[in-house]
């Protein structure tokens, strides 16, 4: 069986790269490791958040895990994957570095065999992306636009209607409600700045579409995926699996070979480990920064390093006092609230932007180890400040700076590190954006500096280049340079990233770049 | 026909002989204080007071051998009509029935001189079981260990955590402790045996210690780095006088008087005619210790947070330390776990302790019953502010109180 297209990876790439191809009758055989979620994240009482905490004796199932695995002791972050993986996604992280070999140094970065890959763990935070951050991306010249709206409306985006297709915003709940108004008071003052707040877009639905039904406002998105409102890239996946003209097959791929106009691909069956060999007419890689680098890397033999980027971030507990001693409101969502965006960056885009949550339904116990006091009186202290505590993830804008990626001996070795002028840049960027939450109300209590790389955001290891220079490239269209049938669709791509979201970048120009091979 | 009547079959010691006699094949017929909650088929039972005569001799029907362990340990009000009215009230149902043998089980400390409650009425408790049944088979066990750490020994054992561990009067009494399981055993064993009837028998294990000794070894086992002082006599009777208003003593006259007045001891008949193959004492103490602190950490544990430990937390916290490779056992108590807890917040954050303190609070916040508690809701500011000082104001306490005692060396401060 000859294939048109083989898509590697199932995530945000590999799942719109290949929905393309699909709708236009290309026969595509996607591969990745496929790992499904336990079914309680999709079973969940029709109950929010306080309901479930008064009533359901088994609540513990959702808030610690099945097995109990979530229950944080590695501290705040919970090691790799941390918050992200909360609840019952820990099969998000499962087996991927016994059977995709990885060595750290100074880099926390993660991998997955899930299906949706990353995107299984999504905060559903989206941004389109301005020319200029397009440019940042290594995407200059290339109108975006059309691909977005193709997306926003396959998978449902809601936010501000300043875009085409999306659906009404989340509501806002009584933080942002609190803190927009002081931000329409003083907006001379974070004009001056050149600080903005702004409501993001989120992949949430707020209309039903489908089978998936809008965001039921219970505040549990955290530790369930409620209704199917938030979108994740294996709902696209499942939609294709009913297509004729898709296939799946659950495994580890090792390397491909070109030849004789075709590609030919070798694989290691999950669970069985057994070696297959797929042949099509041409290969998209789209496993992820990581994964596409050592797919590529190990094929063609490179040992010398490739750059590699990692979004960096830091977590910011921000108290709200205004909200001290309230209940808050009974309807509202999980996800990011709302983002207050440092725009004194370089290149015409922003240096920082923070994503804004309100803590309520995280769990108390996530923050009792840093209240220091003894345990009783830090649950209740928290409980008694949760009301106002507000949680800021804030990015910069990040450049490949002197990280980088190898592949020796079968192993991945990534190495992070910051130069003194970056840290120092990071560091004004953060001075500034807690400045703009201070103006809004809400007091930056306690930064957490998380280890490079924990963000899971990866880019830059197969970056775009007119000419070809360095060892791995790629053109504006995504194809390898030296290969003729080879393509990435993924964040590798990326030159540089934006410190805003930009996972509906990814889907988009994934889309993109398999519609080129139409 | 049932061979034994066993009394006090839902004590320590009673839980262990019907076992035993099980186990040899012997049919039991088993006289709890409480319905047993979990009851087997091959087990008759029969509860309710051990005074009560129609029970008693519903009991003894049909029966060859009566094993009384009944009684009342601590010194109790009613410890007279238990031990001695009661035990009179069996003896005499036994003899009308036509049972064969009677074995009273009593106490070593029933030959000391000086004698506390319960001494006494066990003491007495023979001769009225002999007055009406002359052929008794009386056995005086010393200091009993069980798979867990309670009692005496329980008592004992949170002594030599302590800074100084007092001792009243020489400390050079001797003790003989056993396994429970051994002497359940033995008694069944000897219980068959012809031979047994009309004799009284010390009984205890093949390793002799004075009193001072055994507190030496249970610091070995504890891990505690104390001292022992000795204490005038009067003074260990006042403070147990001092302490009988409480409802559990953790001392009683009779345990004073005890660890005090030297009695010789000779085991060999019984360990003769019971069979006995004694376990070694320091290992079976070790082993009792670990278990003990397990079983009663989820409790403690949860307690503190605020949780009740219901069945279901305990099980789910103890599946979460398993999980989480938390299984080490914490050397903690009520009333140090704070101060350990305030401690170890500063100084080992990652430590042992902090990490079942929060798996203990995460199991309590995913909980109903923590709900009002812990979700958020409309207070006024000044409460919150008000509440928030004393969280603070008690915190200050408790981390400068630890800092006063965990200073002395002498504790493990680690919990661990």
């Amino acid at each position: 069986m000859e294939y048109d297209v083989i898509v590697i990876g199932s995530g945000p790439a590999g799942a719109h790269a290949a929905l393309p191809l699909i709708e236009a009758g290309k026969s595509v055989l996607m591969i990745d490791g496929g790992k499904v979620g336990p079914q309680i994240l999709r079973e969940l009482p029709p109950l929010r958040y306080d309901e479930i905490r008064r009533t359901r004796e088994d609540q513990w199932k959702w808030f610690l895990g099945e097995d109990l695995s979530s229950i944080p002791l590695g501290g705040l972050e919970g090691g790799l994957g941390g918050g992200m993986t909360s609840g019952n996604r820990k099969y998000v992280l499962e087996d991927a570095d016994q059977l995709l070999p990885i060595e750290r140094h100074n880099a926390q970065v993660i991998q997955s065999l899930a299906l949706g890959g990353l995107g299984a763990a999504w905060g559903a935070a989206s941004a389109f992306f301005s020319r200029a951050q397009l440019d940042f991306l290594g995407l200059s010249e290339i109108d975006l636009e059309p691909w977005y709206s193709r997306i926003s409306e396959s998978i449902g985006i809601s936010g501000p209607s300043d875009r085409p297709a999306v659906q009404p915003p989340l509501p806002a709940d009584h933080h942002v409600r609190a803190m927009q108004k002081r931000y329409n008071t003083d907006r001379a003052w974070f004009q001056e700045q050149n600080l903005k707040m702004v409501l993001p877009h989120s992949a949430v639905l707020t209309t039903d579409k489908g089978e998936r039904k809008k965001n039921p406002l219970r505040d549990m998105d955290y530790f369930s995926d409620p209704e199917q409102s938030v979108y994740r890239p294996a709902m696209t996946v499942e939609h294709l699996l009913q297509r004729p003209n898709f296939q799946f097959h659950a495994a580890v791929v090792r390397r491909f070979e070109e030849r004789a106009g075709l590609v030919k691909i070798e694989s290691e069956t999950m669970g069985t480990g057994e070696t297959v060999t797929h042949t099509a007419k041409h290969l998209i890689l789209a496993a992820g920064a990581v994964n596409t680098a050592r797919i590529l890397l190990q094929s063609k033999g490179i040992d010398t390093p490739v750059s590699f980027v990692g979004k960096p971030h830091v977590f910011t507990a921000v108290l709200h006092p205004a909200l001290l001693g309230k209940k808050g409101d009974d309807d509202r969502f999980s996800l990011c609230q709302a983002l207050l965006i440092d725009e004194q960056g370089e290149e015409g885009i922003e240096a920082g932007s923070a994503q804004l949550y309100s803590y309520r339904s995280m769990g108390l116990f996530r923050i009792v180890r840093s209240i220091p006091l003894p345990m009783p009186l830090a649950l209740r202290t928290a409980a008694l400040l949760s009301p106002a505590l507000m949680v800021a993830d804030i990015r910069f804008s990040a450049l490949p700076g002197k990280n980088s990626l190898r592949m020796h001996e079968g192993t991945v070795s990534i190495s992070m590190s910051v130069s003194d002028e970056e840290k120092k840049q990071r560091q004004k960027t953060l001075r500034r954006i807690h400045q703009g939450l201070r103006k809004l109300g809400a007091f930056p209590a306690r930064t957490l500096t998380l280890p490079e790389g924990s963000s899971s955001h990866y880019a830059g290891t197969v970056p775009i280049e007119d000419v070809p220079k360095l060892p791995l490239s790629c053109d504006k269209n995504g194809q390898v340079h030296g290969s003729e049938r080879i393509f990435v669709a993924d964040a590798s791509m990326f030159v540089k990233l934006p410190s805003l979201p930009h996972t509906l970048t990814i889907m988009a120009n994934a889309r993109r770049v398999a519609s080129g091979l139409i | 026909m049932t061979r034994i009547l066993v009394t006090g079959a839902d004590g320590v010691l009673g839980r262990a002989v019907v076992r035993a006699a099980l186990q040899k094949g012997v049919t039991v017929r088993a006289w709890t204080h409480r319905p047993a909650v979990s009851k087997t088929s091959e087990i008759q039972y029969i509860d309710g007071d051990i005074q009560d005569v129609v029970l008693a001799d519903t009991a003894t029907k049909n029966v060859e051998i009566v094993l009384h362990l009944a009684a009342r340990k601590r010194d109790e009000p009613d410890s007279h009509d238990v031990n001695v009215d009661g035990s009179r009230i069996l003896a005499e149902a036994a003899r009308r029935n036509g049972v064969s043998s009677f074995i009273y089980v009593s106490t070593q400390s029933a030959k000391l001189k000086e004698q506390g409650v319960y001494a006494k009425t066990k003491r007495e408790g023979e001769d009225a079981v002999r007055s009406v049944f002359p052929n008794v088979t009386v056995i005086r066990p010393s200091l009993l260990i069980g798979d867990t750490i309670d009692g005496l020994i329980g008592t004992l054992m949170s002594a030599v955590a302590l800074l100084f561990t007092p001792v009243f009067g020489s400390g050079q009494a001797i003790f003989r402790p056993m396994h429970i399981d051994d002497l359940s055993v033995a008694l069944i064993t000897l219980a068959l045996k012809d031979e047994s009837k009309g004799k009284v028998m010390d009984a205890g294990g093949s390793e002799e210690y004075t009193f001072i000794e055994l507190l030496h070894l249970l610091r070995g086992v504890r891990g505690s780095r104390g001292k022992t002082v000795k204490l005038p006599v009067w003074m260990g009777l006042i403070i147990a006088k001092v302490l009988s208003h409480l409802p559990h003593p953790p001392i009683t006259r009779s345990n004073v008087i005890g660890g005090n007045e030297v009695v010789p001891m000779d085991v060999g008949e019984f360990r003769r005619l019971g069979e006995v193959q004694s376990r070694p004492l320091a290992e079976a103490l070790r082993s009792a210790w670990q278990k003990t602190k397990i079983g009663k950490e989820p409790a403690l544990l949860l307690g503190y947070i605020g949780a009740k430990p219901m069945p279901s937390l305990v099980e789910r916290y103890s599946q979460a330390c398993r999980l989480h490779n938390r299984e080490q056992a914490i050397d903690t108590s009520r009333f140090l776990l704070p101060l350990q807890d305030a401690w170890t917040k500063l100084y080992e954050k990652n430590g042992v302790l902090q990490d079942k303190l929060l798996i203990a609070a995460a199991i309590y916040e995913a909980d109903i019953h923590s709900a009002n508690a812990l979700l958020p809701r409309e207070r006024s500011l000044a409460i919150v502010i008000l509440q928030s000082i004393l969280y603070g104001l008690y915190g200050a306490v408790m981390i400068i109180a630890c800092h006063i005692l965990f200073l002395f060396p002498a504790r493990t401060r680690h919990g661990v």
